[in-house]
């Protein structure tokens, strides 16, 4: 579905990605995690045709992304970190924009609105930041492109719309859809992507699926001191160290994202070992 | 469905346009009628004491269509220099000739058809207001427009020159993401030094001896000497070589600009 391959781009002198190559599939929600100015925003603008590759190769859906064809454009949907909404009222916005998405669905876009909780007659300008991007996702949900990349969609949201949000994605993933989700706020997406992608220096640093890291590592509160040395990262806290051990015994239990983007990012060889 | 014209498309990119910006456009409608209705005042009325020309009336028009809109024209991407504005505009379903059909139509064709309108209300109420109050009674005079004299012949020139300055507005507005009027008229003005050098320069160089005849034709003539004024040589570009040139001259350059902004468009990056 999305296909990145030998991925070079740089901002002047500042390279961003030398050589990154991403495959991403359909029926996933992908998680693109990253320090701030690995690239996780300008790979989606390349995804998106905003900006071209310097050299290597963008596959969107058969699409070649720099064209901004508007056969591929209305199959793509973008909620960008900071984003634009004109001054009119929501009737007004989807008067004039919704005929542009073929597969614009005004129910499940009333009932995701619902669910935000924004009120219906209210007019795009006056509603607060996090009211507006709330708007925005529940319009792209609605359009039910086969792609949709959010930048940073938690940023602004109160802990009530963080929920919500979860709850509003995790409905909205169906096996032809392809959502790929940048943050740095790991916590804000934990049991909601399927695939964690993690990027750094222009390269992709970790690629795995949930499950996959769930059964190869083990998230556990330990007391056991000789448990904790022997752990590839460690935390000491209040109620005990949290550790990520090799699950070498195949236990069942959660996922700390941040926990594992902090242990990717100290001690990568080891988590990778994991994995071999 | 057709990547590059989509009718359907289009009217809804249109529609689309409209919906987010009429207040604005409404705004920019009323605020054109007021200056129009100074400009006529001050400059028609009040400095036209005793002979009211109904052409003055029209070099306002021309003046006020040529000043208001390129400034109207320099706003035709101004979106584009904001990120995120910039970037729902390149990321919405619709071609970029469907974008630039939409924008030229606002900024040129549309503002051109209300300018005008407003004029002509302007007009009509200024001109009733001379004829029967300000000068009814008086030695004043009015004067109605000659269409067969220098403004007929002016008037369709300037359309066409409008609409060529118009699309080179639009080019700067996509090229300068900042003061995109005041820097496309520098180079509007550095562009057309240099042309007028270089023209100046090559004839200098390549037909020193030669006078230069503008007409109805390019024409190059030779005299016998200073004392004798009569023509020994006389070179002019073939009727169907001029005509075509002076056709190119006056309808060739909105095409070019229109052209050089779709392209620069597909290169926009954001």
């Amino acid at each position: 579905m999305i296909k990145v391959q030998d991925l070079h781009y740089s901002y002047g002198r500042k390279p961003v990605f030398s050589g990154l190559s991403l495959d991403l599939q359909p029926g996933h929600i992908y998680g693109l995690l990253g320090k701030n100015g690995t690239g996780k925003s300008t790979l989606l603008r390349v995804i998106s045709g905003l900006l071209f590759a310097q050299r290597g190769e963008v596959n969107v859906l058969g699409f070649n992304p720099v064209k901004r064809d508007p056969r591929f454009l209305r199959q793509v949907f973008m909620v960008p970190e900071e984003f634009y909404l004109p001054n009119t009222g929501i009737e007004s916005y989807l008067l004039a924009n919704a005929g542009f998405y073929p597969d614009f669905n005004r129910s499940q876009f009333d009932a995701y609105l619902k669910e935000f909780t924004i009120p219906a007659g209210q007019s795009l300008q006056e509603m607060s930041y996090g009211q507006k991007k709330k708007f925005l996702v529940s319009f792209g949900l609605a359009c039910n492109t086969p792609v949709l990349l959010m930048d940073e969609p938690t940023n602004g949201l109160d802990i009530m719309s963080k929920s919500q949000f979860r709850k509003v994605m995790a409905g909205a993933v169906s096996d032809n859809k392809c959502i790929l989700i940048s943050t740095h706020q790991v916590k804000d997406l934990e049991n909601l992507i399927d695939r964690i992608t993690i990027i750094d220096e222009g390269n992709i640093l970790f690629d795995q699926t949930v499950g996959n890291i769930s059964s190869k590592l083990h998230f556990k509160i330990s007391f056991d001191s000789d448990e904790v040395r022997s752990a590839i990262y460690r935390e000491n806290s209040l109620k005990g160290s949290a550790v990520i051990l090799i699950n070498e015994a195949g236990e069942e239990g959660g996922l700390d994202l941040e926990m594992l983007y902090k242990a990717i990012v100290t001690n990568k060889d080891a988590v990778q070992s994991a994995f071999k | 469905m057709n990547a590059i014209l989509s009718f359907q498309r289009l009217s809804g990119l249109i529609r689309k346009q409209w919906i987010e910006n009429n207040r604005f456009y409404l705004a920019a409608s009323l605020a054109l009628f007021g200056l129009l209705s100074l400009a006529v005042i001050i400059f028609w009325i009040l400095m036209n004491r005793s002979r009211f020309e109904e052409k003055d009336l029209y070099f306002i028009y021309l003046t006020g269509l040529f000043l208001a809109g390129t400034i109207f024209a320099s706003m035709g991407f101004i979106h584009l220099g904001n990120k995120e504005k910039g970037m729902s505009w390149l990321t919405f379903p619709a071609s970029h000739t469907e974008k630039l059909i939409t924008v030229f139509f606002y900024h040129s064709v549309l503002f051109f058809l209300v300018y005008s309108a407003c004029f002509l209300l302007v007009k009509w109420l200024v001109v009733a207001f001379v004829k029967n109050y300000y000068i009814a009674g008086s030695q004043d005079r009015f004067v109605p427009v000659n269409w067969n004299g220098e403004l007929g012949t002016i008037l369709p020139v300037m359309l066409i020159a409008f609409l060529a300055i118009q699309s080179l507005y639009l080019l700067g507005s996509l090229y300068f993401k900042q003061y995109s009027f005041i820097k496309t008229t520098l180079v509007m003005i550095c562009l057309a030094g240099m042309y007028i050098f270089l023209v100046a320069k090559a004839y200098q160089v390549f037909f020193p001896d030669m006078g230069l005849q503008l007409g109805n034709n390019i024409e190059l003539r030779r005299h016998h000497d200073p004392a004798n004024f009569a023509i020994y040589q006389s070179y002019s570009l073939g009727p169907i070589v001029a005509n075509t040139l002076e056709l190119l001259l006056k309808w060739a350059w909105a095409p070019v600009f229109l052209l050089i902004t779709w392209f620069r468009l597909g290169e926009k990056e954001i």
